[in-house]
């Protein structure tokens, strides 16, 4: 279960990585998408897969720490948010510049 | 009764901002609620400042009345107390020139109470004491400063509130794996019982690691050199009441934040 968890958070950053470098605008905000799931899925295997038992109820037994749930959750909520800004953003931006290569979004000086 | 008055600066401007949004058809109305509530927020902790002064020693918050590590605690000691009457002072002095603003931004419905939950993030990341709260004011920051300079005069605002979208959040990812590594070798995440395991043991595997994520982190959000690129563009195409608050205080707080991370 570990070496899965390992591959898949490496995997799935890898792709996140190679998506957000990419120049169409869309498959910039797919890769933030991945990363926040690569992300959650890090926190998740810092200590959800310890436990056999539910949390917070009458069973004996080993129990997962709860805390990386709640922060995954929160996370979760947050990173929601800025997809949705970066989508409309993006909308703007494209309808701005009639364009959807981020190569061309390039009227700043800096 | 003591220990409320550090939420005070924090609850403020949030409960101002919820209201100022009830208030998007009555913009007089609106703004001088915003500045009434800035104003009221830079009093409460100009009264918390004193209080540490006198007293000596920090004043706690512990939420949910839950014991220090494991509840999330607010902390006001006299650095984080000075940081937020300085970045109040700021934010107060923006609202006032945006009152007398002849840019079509301060006019947009929402954004008297956008800059009071820029207020709400930068006063809550200050006075927290916990990593992942830090974590989640910071990125309330981010938004607001970003949907800020989107809605700008200048039409170039759109793109470089992207620009700087896409390095914030790059940075809140740092932050967060940073987070989970700390919270993985240590099984905390409050800062001073942090600091107080680490002295402890301070041999962990995912320490060097924890550690260079914070870094970019805290560069990425202050400017630091390597990590400047995104600065000068987000600055001139930002309103000039909202340039005013992100250059000044906004990027303090990565300096802040390596100055809690090395004490």
């Amino acid at each position: 279960m570990e070496l899965l968890t390992a591959l898949a958070v490496g995997a799935l950053f890898g792709i996140a990585i190679f998506q957000m470098l990419r120049r169409n605008v869309v498959r910039s905000a797919i890769g933030l998408i991945l990363l926040g799931a690569a992300i959650n899925l890090f926190l998740l295997s810092t200590g959800a897969y310890q436990g056999i038992v539910a949390a917070y109820t009458e069973a004996v037994g080993r129990r997962s720490d709860a805390l990386p749930q709640a922060l995954i959750l929160t996370a979760i909520v947050i990173s929601m948010g800025g997809i949705s800004l970066v989508l409309s953003l993006l909308y703007v931006l494209s309808a701005r510049y009639r364009t959807s290569d981020l190569d061309e979004i390039d009227e700043l000086q800096g | 009764m003591d220990r409320y008055l550090v939420l005070l600066p924090i609850l403020l401007p949030l409960a101002g901002s919820a209201v100022a949004l009830l208030l998007r058809k009555r913009r007089r109305l609106q703004a001088g609620l915003a500045l009434a509530t800035i104003l009221g927020s830079l009093a409460s902790s100009g009264w918390l400042l004193a209080r540490v002064w006198l007293s000596g020693q920090p004043v706690v918050f512990q939420s949910g009345g839950w014991p220090a590590p494991f509840g999330i605690s607010l902390v006001g000691d006299l650095l984080s107390v000075m940081m937020v009457i300085m970045s109040q002072t700021v934010l107060s002095l923006g609202i006032v020139y945006a009152l007398g603003s002849r840019d079509q931004v301060v006019r947009y419905p929402t954004f008297y109470p956008i800059f009071l939950t820029l207020a709400t993030g930068l006063t809550g990341a200050l006075l927290t004491g916990d990593l992942f709260n830090l974590f989640v004011f910071a990125e309330l920051l981010v938004f607001s400063g970003t949907i800020l300079t989107a809605v700008s005069d200048d039409r170039l605002g759109a793109e470089a509130a992207f620009k700087y979208f896409y390095m914030s959040l790059l940075a809140s990812a740092f932050l967060l794996l940073a987070i989970g590594s700390l919270y993985v070798s240590y099984g905390t995440l409050n800062m001073a019982d942090l600091a107080r395991r680490i002295a402890a043991q301070p041999d962990a595997p995912l320490l060097p690691v924890a550690i260079a994520l914070l870094m970019a982190t805290f560069m990425v959000k202050s400017a630091v050199t390597p990590f400047h690129f995104w600065q000068p563009d987000f600055h001139t195409a930002s309103p000039t009441a909202v340039s005013a608050m992100l250059s000044s205080v906004v990027v303090k707080l990565g300096v802040y934040g390596f100055l809690r991370m090395t004490t």
